[in-house]
């Protein structure tokens, strides 16, 4: 079986994406309030994972000749690696939180389904916004934006609230059903979008 | 006809009478005796479960339940009269009271409280000054949490033994005053007491192994990026593997370790003969539920008190006070539990800042001794502090 190469533009982003939720586990197990303590982890290591996603999205977008299918096993395997950097992270949060396995299961589904809907969302947006300027701010303003403003009116759109809640075992599945639609929405949007570029 | 009176058989079968407090004033803040008077009205025996619960508290500072279940069995026909402790948190203002049989719930209703912000001044016999409540010998408890509504007590007639010894614990740990109490007065703080648990952790991560891990993982990460960025996948996902493994091996490890921490604080005077002063804090770092066998009342905190659930079973053994525990919210109970508290292997240990914090008393008096029990799920510090 051979499996892809990262792209070299994604080391660093990757490298860095580690360090940072690598850095929060700790201060979030330091912090004095564990109620605090308890989600700080969970809701940084998803702000960093939209970012990385975001990223792993428009490095995709110009890297390299493949096919519709073979470009969204890339962006699905990548999308998984950047998961998989952080699984170590969420193992360690888990047995010090007392999260039982199917509450962690259901976060970690929910973690690569946020995750690729922001890879598809860097994927396409380089088709959409033309100027380099303007897509950097609408992608991570939108980032910031669709964490944030959810929380006042509908948190379930927020990962940031959907994560510890599943985590919790507080439910949240239309957080978990909305991520799902959207990376499923996304397949044939990322298939289109290849094929009319 | 005889359908309408077999369907209303079963709603008659038991008659609950309610009465909370002394001459029916529920003290707020402070345990009352709840009287429950049951009558059998059917011609059969009666055997089921009465339960008793109440809402606490209020959107502002939170809401929650206290319930007590207690089993009973009466002969055809049969009454009697039961007492039990009742706290009456701020925000209770009435009880409901439901009798289950096997059939079904065969009796509920709605009674409201009298309430009362102010303790009550008692007198036994003839007292020298006006007082709120006049208690008969007979009705005297001998459980001195149900003097708490009391703020003095006038005794003018000859107390039993046990009696005495209610109204002494009373006068020395529930800030009671009466002419035959001791010497011995014991206070806490209850925001002592939160402020210490809630710096508690049931067991700190394993930072000797986490951080050495977290370290090698994030400097060993870059080179193997790098091998994977020139087609070296492989590397990498054994790179991953290990530190996963490493991962999996200190959850095993830690899912062994103690989830909820308990500080017990166990306060005993030689001069109060029968009683003892037993705090108890807990903090858990998962959602758990808990219990401790006797009748455990809640100090609340000031705010919060949403999903402050109580719940008092009655058990061949006695009570049993179940409660959840969730991270970051200690819980703290007290009782006055009968001495000898339980045997321990207890060293002598200067008293902790912490504690002389909580309990107002005449440390320069008092001799304190310390344990630590580890049980499976469970670590428990103990203090025992003994006053002359």
């Amino acid at each position: 079986m051979r499996l892809p190469a990262l792209p070299p533009p994604l080391v660093t982003p990757f490298h860095g994406f580690a360090i940072l939720s690598g850095a929060a586990l700790p201060v979030s197990l330091l912090w004095p309030e564990p109620t605090v303590g308890r989600t700080l982890f969970l809701q940084v290591l998803v702000f960093l994972q939209g970012i990385l996603s975001l990223q792993i999205g428009e490095v995709e977008r110009g890297y390299g000749g493949f096919r519709p299918h073979a470009r969204l096993l890339r962006l699905f395997f990548f999308t998984a690696t950047a998961l998989a950097l952080a699984l170590p992270f969420l193992l360690v949060h888990r047995v010090e939180t007392g999260s039982d396995w199917p509450a962690f299961s259901l976060s970690l589904l929910f973690l690569l389904a946020h995750g690729f809907v922001w890879t598809s969302a860097g994927y396409g947006l380089p088709a959409v916004v033309r100027s380099e300027g303007l897509r950097f701010v609408v992608k991570y303003g939108g980032l910031v934006l669709a964490n944030v403003l959810p929380l006042f009116f509908a948190p379930f759109v927020s990962g940031l609230w959907v994560l510890p809640a599943l985590w919790e075992g507080r439910g949240a599945a239309a957080g978990l059903a909305l991520y799902l639609g959207l990376s499923g929405v996304s397949i044939p949007w990322i298939w289109r979008g290849r094929r009319g570029s | 006809m005889i359908f309408l009176l077999l369907f209303a058989l079963p709603a008659l079968a038991l008659e609950v009478g309610v009465e909370v407090g002394w001459a029916g004033r529920a003290v707020v803040s402070a345990v009352n005796p709840l009287w429950l008077s049951l009558e059998n009205l059917d011609p059969q025996p009666f055997s089921g479960a009465i339960r008793v619960s109440a809402g606490i508290g209020s959107p502002w500072r939170g809401e929650a339940r206290y319930t007590a279940e207690l089993p009973v069995f009466l002969a055809p026909f049969g009454r009697t009269r039961l007492v039990l402790p009742w706290p009456v948190p701020l925000g209770m203002t009435s009880l409901r009271v439901e009798a289950f049989a096997e059939s079904g719930v065969v009796f509920a209703r709605d009674f409201p409280l009298n309430l009362s912000a102010e303790r009550l001044r008692a007198g036994l016999g003839p007292p020298p000054e006006p007082v709120d409540v006049l208690l008969s010998p007979l009705d005297f408890p001998t459980d001195p949490l149900l003097l708490w509504p009391f703020s003095k007590l006038f005794v003018g007639v000859p107390l039993s033994a046990g009696a005495l010894a209610a109204v002494r614990a009373w006068a020395a740990f529930l800030g009671g005053t009466a002419e035959i109490s001791t010497p011995c007065s014991v206070s806490f703080s209850s925001e002592a007491f939160f402020s210490h648990l809630r710096g508690q952790r049931p067991s700190p991560p394993l930072w000797s192994a986490l951080v050495p891990g977290l370290l090698f993982y994030l400097f060993g990460l870059g080179p193997v990026l790098s091998r994977f960025a020139r087609g070296n996948t492989w590397v990498f996902l054994g790179f991953l593997v290990v530190f996963l493994a490493f991962s999996l091996f200190y959850g095993v490890f830690r899912e062994t370790v103690a989830h909820i921490f308990l500080v017990f604080v166990d306060v005993e005077c030689k001069s109060v003969d029968r009683f003892c002063l037993e705090l108890c804090g807990a903090v858990s770092r998962r959602e758990e539920a808990w219990g401790l066998p006797g009748f455990w009342v809640e100090v609340l905190p000031a705010r919060g008190w949403e999903g402050l659930d109580v719940r008092w079973v009655y058990t061949p053994e006695g009570w049993r006070t179940e409660a959840g525990l969730t991270p970051g919210r200690p819980r703290f109970f007290l009782r006055l539990a009968e001495k000898p508290g339980p045997e321990l292997a207890a060293e002598p240990s200067p008293p902790p800042n912490w504690l002389t914090q909580v309990l107002r008393l005449p440390w320069e008096e008092a001799r304190v001794q310390r344990a630590l029990l580890s049980q499976k799920g469970h670590e428990t510090e103990v203090w025992r502090v003994l006053l002359p």
